[in-house]
């Protein structure tokens, strides 16, 4: 084993400590601080980009660079060869060609987002959950790092057949819910019964597109969700800033499975982490808001867009994630969403405004009155 | 209606030649406060940029390109405050009756030019398009999808969307080199590299070891022209674009400072932008950025931008006449020249110069 495969196993081993300890509360046996630097130090060493951001200075912790999210498209972000790839998770590549996310082991992923999702999907419980996928399978070419999350939450939160006795079959039939051009909406009945029948709830796992297309399928009709069921909604509103249509689209998906809207749980990631937020349910946060909760082992900092500097309490910014599980590619991720740091977490603002190509651009107050 | 054309376009043009004669001073110093360019930025635009005598030929090959029209519309562009002249031309050159939008952050010109002209054209505030009507519009792409969707059916769109330009040396000819760095600084300072045609790409045919080194003449030649020619201010979007741009950058590329903006040297597959989209390559902002692309051959790196080159500077007639051949609807000029197309037609000559039939 090669010393930067063996150093990058024991940092994975450390985060994983750290995490578990941290959802413990139990006092971490080192401080995010010092693990951050012994990544960002691993880091400088074995990834060529972060070298190049770093150089020789010293290293601090608030000087960790960030790599941008779009740096995933333009290049390999990685600690280590493509022979390595266990997975090579792409983002959905609707502008500039897609990212990609190179992950030399899934296991740190696999734990922290188990974890973290039983912690702020299931509140912590270990009782089991009918789990359901409104997506499309999770290939076997591990594209999709929401595929993975999703399966692995079938796997931890469900882990049994959804018919007959047999072992768990994360491709069993019923389990998720779309193919190209279609809903399975019989399937999404069948679980809901199963559910009720072993009185437990249901967790739905979807985006906010399925979600949409979903309300379509049942025109007006209903899927009446055990009591206790989850919708855990992810991706599809724009800049991920809650907005009136989303505010309506909640209504309606409530009425339609017979929930409240602190069971239609937001879950903030991309691509490029390792790791997710979740906020309290639709709207739960003070005035309103959907606040995003980071898990102890993944921090966003609001940052100045010019600077790249930390703005003041409240105020909008770029969001920086430093994601202690990121071992192997960037600990520290740039983003061009905004957020504004709240009592309890952060608020998502959509993304900044302002095109990156504009020769001969109009102004976009220019196409008011044509 | 074609020689009526010429004769509305000649009006505009001796117009523009009094407006600048007797209100240049104060006109600079409102386009200073309105585009953010420098005082020498303004000067140098309108002394390079705008067209003030142009020939009797290009005025009627400029008549020629346009169909004529009841009535036109044009959209102004608010980046390049020289270019409502030309565009201002191309709706006269096609119809009697001409309404402009002026851009609000910089109305300069065209209010100007309007309020000489007793009646060869109106400034309003909304356009109202009927059918059969023709509207110039120039703009980012996905602007002009959402005026498409808003236009009536039966008008005509002339739509100029988002381009750039590029510029071609030969790594092997060193003694050339100095010379076409100085041409491609022009050709970059002028509106601060936010207008249609401005260089944001150099393509560079030779070794990656010949580019890192003409990246220092570059460089070298930026400064010097930012010595006589500062760069204006930025908006905090483009300063924000900036900072994304160099943040991306310097994961992959050393970034040369030119001054007020930089060069790099990247090794970039450019083909990759016509199956996933300019994003794919990191272009530079607006704002005196620069990359200079080795490249082995000239036709698959252009033919891979092709969709959105609306200029080529060229340093060699030789480089002229295989870009000319490759992209017959870009404009191919010497370096130093990009900013300053023949006025013939539009500077965008990528669109059908019939229109789109809405």
């Amino acid at each position: 084993m090669s010393v930067a495969r063996s150093a990058s196993d024991a940092l994975h081993a450390r985060v994983r400590r750290f995490a578990l300890e941290s959802l413990e509360r139990k006092t971490p046996g080192e401080s995010f601080a010092e693990l951050a630097l012994a990544i960002a130090e691993h880091q400088r060493a074995h990834n060529p980009v972060l070298a190049r951001l770093w150089g020789q200075r010293a290293l601090r912790f608030e000087d960790i660079p960030a790599v941008p999210a779009d740096a995933f498209r333009l290049g390999r972000v990685a600690c280590f060869d493509g022979g390595e790839d266990v997975a090579r998770f792409q983002t959905s590549g609707t502008t500039g060609g897609a990212g990609v996310h190179f992950f030399r082991t899934l296991d740190t992923y696999r734990l922290l987002s188990v974890v973290w999702g039983r912690h702020q999907l299931l509140r912590a419980s270990s009782a089991p959950r009918t789990v359901l996928g409104l997506a499309a399978p999770f290939e076997p070419e591990r594209r999709s790092s929401l595929g993975f999350m999703m399966q692995e939450f079938m796997r931890e939160f469900d882990g049994r057949a959804l018919t007959g006795a047999g072992p768990f079959d994360p491709l069993e039939p019923g389990r998720w819910l779309l193919a190209p051009g279609a809903l399975d909406l019989e399937a999404l009945r069948r679980g809901a019964e199963r559910a009720a029948r072993l009185g437990e709830p249901v967790l739905l796992l979807a985006t906010s597109f399925a979600l949409s297309w979903l309300l379509e399928a049942l025109a007006g009709g209903r899927v009446a969700l055990p009591p206790g069921s989850v919708v855990m909604q992810t991706g599809g509103f724009k800049g991920h800033a809650r907005s009136l249509d989303d505010a309506a689209l909640a209504d309606a998906l409530c009425a339609a499975l017979q929930l409240h809207r602190a069971q239609l749980i937001g879950e903030y990631g991309m691509t490029e982490l390792s790791s997710q937020l979740y906020d309290g349910g639709f709207a739960q946060g003070r005035e309103g808001q959907s606040v995003f909760v980071e898990p102890p082992w993944l921090r966003v900092t609001p940052v100045d867009p010019i600077t790249l500097l930390p703005v003041a309490d409240g105020e909008l910014g770029l969001a920086r994630f430093t994601d202690l599980a990121n071992v192997d590619s960037s600990l520290a991720i740039l983003t061009q969403d905004q957020v504004r740091r709240v009592e309890g977490g952060i608020v998502l603002l959509g993304r900044r405004s302002g095109a990156s190509l504009r020769g001969c651009s109009l102004a976009a107050e220019a196409l008011a009155g044509a | 209606m074609s020689s009526s054309g010429r004769a509305r376009v000649e009006r505009l043009l001796e117009l523009s030649r009094a407006l600048l004669g007797e209100q240049r001073q104060a006109l600079s110093e409102r386009w200073h406060a309105t585009t953010g360019l420098s005082p020498e930025g303004v000067a140098w635009a309108l002394d390079h940029c705008l067209e003030r005598a142009p020939s009797a030929a290009e005025i009627a090959a400029l008549v020629a390109t346009v169909p004529s029209a009841r009535r036109a519309h044009v959209i102004l562009p608010a980046q390049v405050f020289v270019a409502a002249q030309r565009a201002l031309a191309l709706a006269l050159a096609s119809a009697p009756q001409v309404f402009v939008r002026p851009s609000r952050r910089d109305p300069v010109l065209a209010q100007a030019l309007a309020a000489r002209g007793q009646g060869l054209f109106e400034c309003v505030a909304e356009l109202s398009v009927q059918p059969g009507d023709h509207v110039w519009a120039y703009g980012a792409d996905l602007t002009l999808s959402a005026l498409r969707a808003q236009l009536p059916a039966g008008a005509v769109l002339h739509a100029h969307g988002s381009g750039f330009g590029v510029a071609v040396v030969e790594l092997t000819q060193a003694a050339r080199l100095t010379d076409a760095a100085r041409a491609i600084a022009e050709d970059v300072l002028c509106f601060d590299q936010r207008g249609c045609l401005s260089p944001r790409l150099v393509l560079a045919l030779g070794q990656e070891s010949q580019a890192h080194s003409f990246a220092d003449t570059l460089a070298a030649a930026l400064v010097e022209a930012g010595r006589r020619v500062p760069r204006g201010a930025l908006s905090a979007d483009e300063r924000a674009e900036e900072s994304w741009y160099r943040q991306c950058l310097a994961c992959f590329a050393p970034i040369l400072d030119s001054g007020h903006g930089s060069v790099s040297v990247r090794a970039l597959e450019l083909s990759l932008a016509a199956s996933q989209g300019l994003a794919a390559l990191l272009l530079p902002p607006a704002g005196r950025h620069l990359q200079i692309v080795p490249v082995e051959r000239l036709d698959p790196a252009l033919r891979g931008l092709e969709r959105w080159l609306t200029s080529v500077g060229c340093a060699t007639p030789e480089l002229e006449a295989r870009a000319r051949a490759l992209l017959p609807r870009a404009r191919v000029v010497p370096l130093g020249r990009m900013q300053s197309p023949a006025f013939d037609g539009p500077v965008d000559l990528r669109a059908d110069p019939g229109g789109e039939l809405i």
